[in-house]
């Protein structure tokens, strides 16, 4: 698909791919905090499901991102030269969208977190005694 | 209010069987009562009286290092309000009869020789002067008299004692309610079988002394006893040994003895206006022998004293259960008992496979299935190091459970040293077995006592010591396939992810919020009750 300025929906479709994506992190976040179990003892299993949520807030954005690169060739008008009015909006819109990613599914996930903080997903905010 | 039951325990078989008792009490199956033990033996320095001594401190501790914290609880572990007391004859400076009884200047003194004639008319000259300090080595004859005159006495006593505390509290609780007092001791030796028909009498003329125009505690409280026949045997001792103690028990006489004693208690009238209740209870023969093991193979007679240590039978329990159905039967059952002056003999035969009912009966082995194999594990997650889970919920290592963070240390500590003596003590040093391996070993081994054969064998041992088998699945292996028919469905499942003990914790953690256990004051005992409940809960256990 080549991308037209005129278009109004590209920007759009950016940005839901952010929220989507966005969405998809928390799941798997919240999916791999519950598989992960607790241990006896010194409990450290919290540790283990931050790092997951942070690789997973990682990776999703740099999917993200990897999408981007994806997307690339597509500012080429039809001689083969790029659209550089395009491009930079096309930057900007996924500047935005890869926030997005991460802040959304930060705020998700910290929302559930309290909300659910007994969970093990609240447990990745740390210490509740 | 709380409930009142007084129990004592005489001689050593008595202090094991309270051994027992107070693992019972520890399941939770005395709830909501006030338990008196008085533990009552002539041999202070015993083996087992040290052992049990450590026991009941462990249990008190559990409940709170001061007395006023403790109370008695419901539907939940450690739930009865332990009140230890102990009573030993002092046999240090007077050691034999004739020392006692001031035999030499009565036997000069006119007026009283006939008294001397008429000892030694019954007692030989060895009787009159073996060492009393280890009890009266089977002469029940010389033993109920000289008890029931220990009793009497420290009932004279000016000075406070521990007998006269437990009298107070039987005779306080004579006049409010009808008392019940429960006996637990042998027939076939020598300290429980001479005190057993003499202390009903004994603690009610002592009560009397004591408290004057009290209430009378023989005609007013129930009695009941155990009739514990002989189930075990040790060495025979050497010439040697018998020159040298002058009398000494040997067991190949315990069958006899206890032959004799059930036709005594039979047959006598005051035992029959006494006692309401008399539990018969015994083994078909007497192979086991306690103080025998892979490590520890005596090769003399032990009489009594620090070394005298038997391991604990299963038998035991089950005249601890005895004194749990007696305390449990009805009033108004035990006062016709007591109208007709002839006490029920109670008995249950058996099979090698012991069931949760042999011990308790069909009204409660659901009740004791649940605390007793429930208790087993909560000591597995409290011994293991890899869970520690009381200790590290108190000290926040475990981040996700808040609300315990003011316990006292000293009842964890308590807890664990509890679970080692009724579980497994394991280091790489050494493994000892506790209360519940040895009522295993004395059942025969494998699946024959009560539980899944697994739960008595998760050490790996590793040389003298061992460590704890990290991969036993305790959420599905406690009890056995062949008791179905009440612990069907006892297990669970953890899934492909999880683990039992993370399906513990995330249980724990539910059933902590939902504020269970908020009505208990004392933080551990609140420990103890989110923990009662969890187990319930993940075992799908309904009571």
């Amino acid at each position: 698909m080549i991308l037209h300025s005129n278009d109004p929906h590209w920007q759009l479709f950016i940005i839901a791919a952010a929220v989507v994506v966005a969405m998809v992190v928390f799941i798997l976040s919240y999916i791999t905090a519950h598989a992960i179990p607790y241990e006896g003892g010194n409990d450290r299993s919290f540790v283990k499901r931050r790092i997951w949520w942070i690789i997973w807030t990682v990776m999703g954005a740099v999917g993200y991102l990897a999408f981007y690169i994806f997307r690339y060739s597509e500012f080429q008008n039809a001689k083969g030269r790029i659209d550089y009015s395009l491009e930079a909006k096309y930057v900007i819109t996924y500047i935005v969208g890869t926030v997005i990613v991460v802040a959304l599914s930060a705020i998700v996930s910290l929302v559930v977190m309290r909300l659910k903080r007994n969970s093990k997903f609240g447990s990745i905010l740390g210490r509740n005694n | 209010m709380a409930k009142q039951f007084f129990v004592l325990g005489i001689g050593g078989t008595g202090m094991r069987c309270i051994e027992s008792l107070i693992h019972l009490c520890a399941m939770g199956m005395f709830d909501d009562t006030v338990v008196h033990l008085l533990a009552l033996d002539t041999d202070k320095n015993n083996g087992n009286f040290a052992r049990l001594k450590e026991l009941k401190d462990k249990y008190l501790t559990i409940k709170g290092s001061n007395s006023a914290d403790r109370v008695p609880l419901k539907n939940t572990y450690f739930s009865a309000d332990l009140r230890y007391y102990e009573f030993s004859p002092n046999y240090e400076k007077k050691s034999n009869f004739k020392a006692v009884f001031n035999y030499g200047d009565t036997k000069f003194d006119q007026k009283r020789a006939i008294e001397t004639d008429l000892a030694d008319l019954v007692l030989t000259d060895n009787v009159e002067e073996f060492d009393l300090k280890h009890g009266y080595r089977a002469q029940t004859h010389l033993g109920s008299m000289m008890m029931y005159h220990s009793i009497i006495e420290a009932a004279n006593d000016t000075m406070p004692n521990d007998l006269k505390r437990f009298l107070q509290e039987l005779n306080t609780s004579t006049q409010s309610d009808t008392a019940k007092v429960f006996i637990l001791g042998s027939v076939f030796g020598g300290t429980g079988a001479s005190s057993i028909p003499i202390i009903p009498q004994a603690i009610s003329k002592a009560a009397s002394i004591i408290s004057p125009g009290s209430a009378n505690v023989l005609q007013s409280a129930y009695f009941g006893s155990t009739l514990l026949t002989a189930y075990f045997s040790f060495n025979q001792p050497s010439g040697d040994e018998r020159a040298s103690q002058k009398v000494i028990a040997t067991s190949d006489k315990f069958a006899l003895n206890s032959q004799v004693a059930m036709m005594f208690y039979d047959d006598d009238t005051t035992v029959k206006r006494t006692y309401q209740r008399l539990y018969m209870i015994g083994t078909q023969d007497q192979s086991y022998k306690p103080m025998v093991t892979n490590d520890n193979q005596p090769t003399h007679t032990i009489t009594g004293g620090a070394e005298q240590k038997n391991d604990c039978h299963y038998i035991e329990l089950l005249a601890a259960s005895a004194a749990l159905d007696f305390f449990n039967t009805p009033n108004d059952k035990l006062a016709e008992i007591k109208k007709n002056g002839s006490p029920a003999y109670l008995y249950r035969a058996v099979d090698d496979l012991l069931q949760f009912r042999d011990f308790v009966g069909s009204d409660l082995d659901k009740a004791f299935a649940r605390r007793f194999g429930t208790l087993v594990v909560f000591a597995m997650l409290t011994l293991r190091p890899d869970y520690d889970f009381p200790e590290s919920v108190r000290s926040g290592r475990q981040q996700d459970i808040a609300g315990f963070r003011d316990i006292d240390p000293a009842q964890l500590v308590a807890l664990k040293d509890y679970f080692k003596l009724f579980y497994l003590d394991v280091t790489p040093e050494a493994i000892t077995d506790g209360w519940l391996v040895q009522l295993n070993r004395s059942a025969g081994g494998g699946d024959k006592f009560l539980f899944n054969p697994l739960i008595t064998n998760t050490v790996k041992q590793k040389g003298v010591g061992g460590t704890w088998n990290k991969n036993f699945k305790w959420n599905a292996h406690i009890y056995r396939d062949k008791d179905k028919d009440i612990t069907k469905g006892w297990s669970f499942n953890t899934g492909l992810f999880s683990n039992p003990f993370d399906a513990f914790k995330k249980k724990f953690i539910e059933v902590n919020n939902s504020s269970i256990a908020d009505s208990i004051q004392n933080p551990a005992e609140r420990l103890y009750k989110t923990i009662y409940e969890t187990l319930g809960r993940i075992y799908n256990i309904k009571d």
